[in-house]
């Protein structure tokens, strides 16, 4: 039981890993938000369902998990949808095709395939 | 106290501090507070593990509880004051005015995203000017191309020349 416990466990930290790596390395706020929102919960869903299959678990904090779980899965869904909500009525634009070719541009740019003008010339 | 469980603790505390850097480095200010949101949860996760590390899971689950609690009404409280609030910092996902940007010899990033935009609305533009020329092909006046929405095509009937197709301009995106 307690091997199937950490398994879970596992599993659930590999989400938030995954979770925590896209904020790190997603390109605008959208695509953050989706990793935070899904992910995120997915993982902490495991994690606590991994704690409640752990010898340590008794019955005064079971009730108390459970509701932090199902608090959880209903806040943080709802917390990055009102977020983004704000930021796509604030006017925050999504990274599209466009900004993809700019920053293809840039790096060709850094490694001296495309000579840019200089500043001020514009 | 079960080493499986430092070392989840280990590894999502080091997951915090990757989140931080999110929130010290994103460009506006809603990417600050996503991160924020994931840091919370993250904080939440290390507060119950914590308490069945120290086998005081009670009193834990109780302080994570409402730190939960609070870590919901964070994001959306915030998220509603930089959404009225209108000082440019959050529209655009350009760089906070607060840090100067970085000198490299190309153009600043900010402006070639923008002439990127730029030309995309052209393409747009264009886009819906040759979909109307499709659509009246009988040398009739064809309302402006422009971005707003598409003017409904008038009726079929010949004798119905009614070109005061005068859309009132868009509004904002908000009321």
């Amino acid at each position: 039981m307690t091997i199937l416990a950490d398994i879970i466990i596992g599993f659930g930290v590999f989400f938030i890993v995954v979770s925590t790596i896209a904020l790190l390395i997603m390109p605008d706020l959208y695509t953050r938000a989706h990793a935070v929102a899904k992910s995120e919960t997915l993982g902490l869903l495991l994690v606590f369902l991994g704690l409640f299959l752990r010898p340590e678990m008794d019955a005064s904090s079971f009730g108390r998990l459970t509701f932090v779980l199902i608090f959880s899965l209903i806040a943080n869904p709802t917390a990055v949808h009102a977020l983004v909500r704000a930021a796509s009525r604030s006017g925050a634009l999504p990274w599209t095709v466009v900004d993809q070719e700019i920053a293809d541009d840039e790096l060709d740019a850094e490694d001296g395939l495309i000579v840019e003008p200089e500043e001020g010339s514009r | 106290m079960s080493p499986f469980l430092v070392t989840t603790l280990l590894i999502i505390g080091l997951l915090i501090a990757a989140g931080l850097y999110r929130v010290w480095a994103g460009p506006t200010v809603f990417d600050r507070l996503v991160a924020i949101a994931l840091v919370s949860v993250n904080g939440v996760i290390v507060l119950v593990i914590l308490g069945f590390v120290l086998d005081r899971a009670a009193l834990f689950l109780d302080i994570a509880l409402a730190y939960a609690l609070l870590a919901f009404l964070l994001p959306i409280a915030l998220g509603r004051y930089f959404e009225e609030r209108d000082d440019g910092m959050s529209s655009d996902g350009l760089p906070s005015p607060r840090r100067a940007p970085k000198p490299t010899g190309v153009i600043p990033h900010g402006l070639l995203a923008e002439r990127g935009r730029r030309e995309t609305a052209q393409r747009a533009i264009e886009a819906r000017r040759r979909h109307q020329q499709a659509s009246y092909p009988h040398g009739e006046a064809a309302p402006p191309a422009s971005l707003g929405p598409t003017p409904p095509r008038p009726d079929h009937d010949p004798d119905d020349h009614d070109d005061t197709t005068d859309d009132p301009p868009r509004e904002g995106g908000r009321s």
